[in-house]
């Protein structure tokens, strides 16, 4: 057994459990339809300055599968998000789990559930629950709630840009 | 255990560990075979398991039907995200009753060998949605389905 096999595929993950929860001034149907457009989605969840992106493939759909390798620009690794959607209930819950893999070896897996609810005059709250297995070290559950915090923050920026 | 009124949602982590009497390579066949999975993973003699699906590889999808033997009213799909043979299996499950999502969860099953025996870790993220009692739901079913698991390596 390599010494490279022990310390990724065989280390046993830890398990973590955290909630976001965001207020937009726009309504569920227009922060679901910026999940559910394919290039809204595009915008604020996949593309990031630095991040030169492959092979990205989605399939909004209950049971539907998004794919995508992305790689930091001048990094050696890549990395990947495969994403099965495992219920969508426009424009008030999507029910996802994904797998984050770096070179091809999965670094964690996790539920994710993303409900919206009607909020003030016209407004939307979402609340962000992410339940995962992970494989690096004990700053991996609020790294990952603050990679989330981060898109969250794209989305509201996606949401006020294009109306 | 987080319940969040505010949320039609509960969320909630159940770990399970066994240690078997049999080694890891035997404990994960007894995961692979579908025919043992309908022997062992049914929790009660008057409940009931059939396959429509099972696909038992990385991105496959097994789709189950369980419930009682009458009403089997339960649809399972489980979408496999991560298999390490003898040592780790990781899915992902959604369970709909009568066509209604009841539940979502993150399952990871552990192997480790306990000398001559396996310790099994069954790790369960559940979110439940619209009331609790699908936890409790997972937590009985599972509980009796590890148990029967036992049986297998007598």
């Amino acid at each position: 057994m390599t010494k490279e096999m022990t310390s990724t595929t065989l280390t046993r993950p830890h398990f973590g459990t955290f909630t976001i929860e965001r207020k937009y001034r726009h309504s569920p149907t227009r922060v679901f339809g910026a999940f559910e457009d394919t290039e809204a989605h595009y915008r604020w969840f996949v593309s990031g300055e630095g991040w030169e992106i492959d092979n990205w493939k989605r399939d909004f759909r209950d049971g539907g599968r998004d794919y995508g390798e992305f790689r930091p620009s001048g990094h050696p690794s890549t990395f990947a998000n495969e994403t099965w959607h495992l219920e969508i209930t426009k424009n008030q819950r999507i029910v996802d789990a994904y797998t984050m893999m770096m070179d091809g070896k999965p670094m964690s897996h996790s539920l994710a559930v993303i409900e919206l609810f009607p909020d003030g005059a016209g407004g939307c709250r979402l609340v962000y629950t992410e339940q995962g297995a992970y494989y690096g070290d004990e700053q991996d559950v609020k790294n990952r709630k603050a990679g989330c915090e981060e898109l969250f923050g794209k989305l509201d920026e996606e949401l006020r840009k294009h109306a | 255990m987080t319940t969040d009124t505010q949320t039609r949602m509960l969320h909630d982590t159940i770990v399970m560990e066994r240690t078997y009497n049999a080694s890891p390579a035997r404990v994960f066949a007894a995961w692979e075979s579908v025919e043992a999975r309908l022997r062992w993973s049914v929790p009660f003699p008057e409940a009931g398991a059939a396959y429509d699906q099972a696909e038992f590889k990385v991105g496959g999808l097994d789709i189950m039907r369980c419930g009682h033997k009458d009403d089997m009213r339960y649809l399972a799909h489980v979408r496999y995200l991560e298999i390490l043979p003898d040592r780790r299996i990781v899915m992902a499950e959604r369970v709909a009753e009568c066509g209604e999502i009841r539940a979502a969860s993150l399952i990871t099953i552990e192997f480790e060998p306990a000398g001559k025996a396996t310790k099994q870790t069954v790790t369960m993220q559940v979110s439940a949605f619209d009331g609790s009692d699908m936890l409790d739901g997972y937590s009985t079913g599972w509980t009796a389905a590890l148990d029967n698991l036992a049986k297998e390596f007598e």
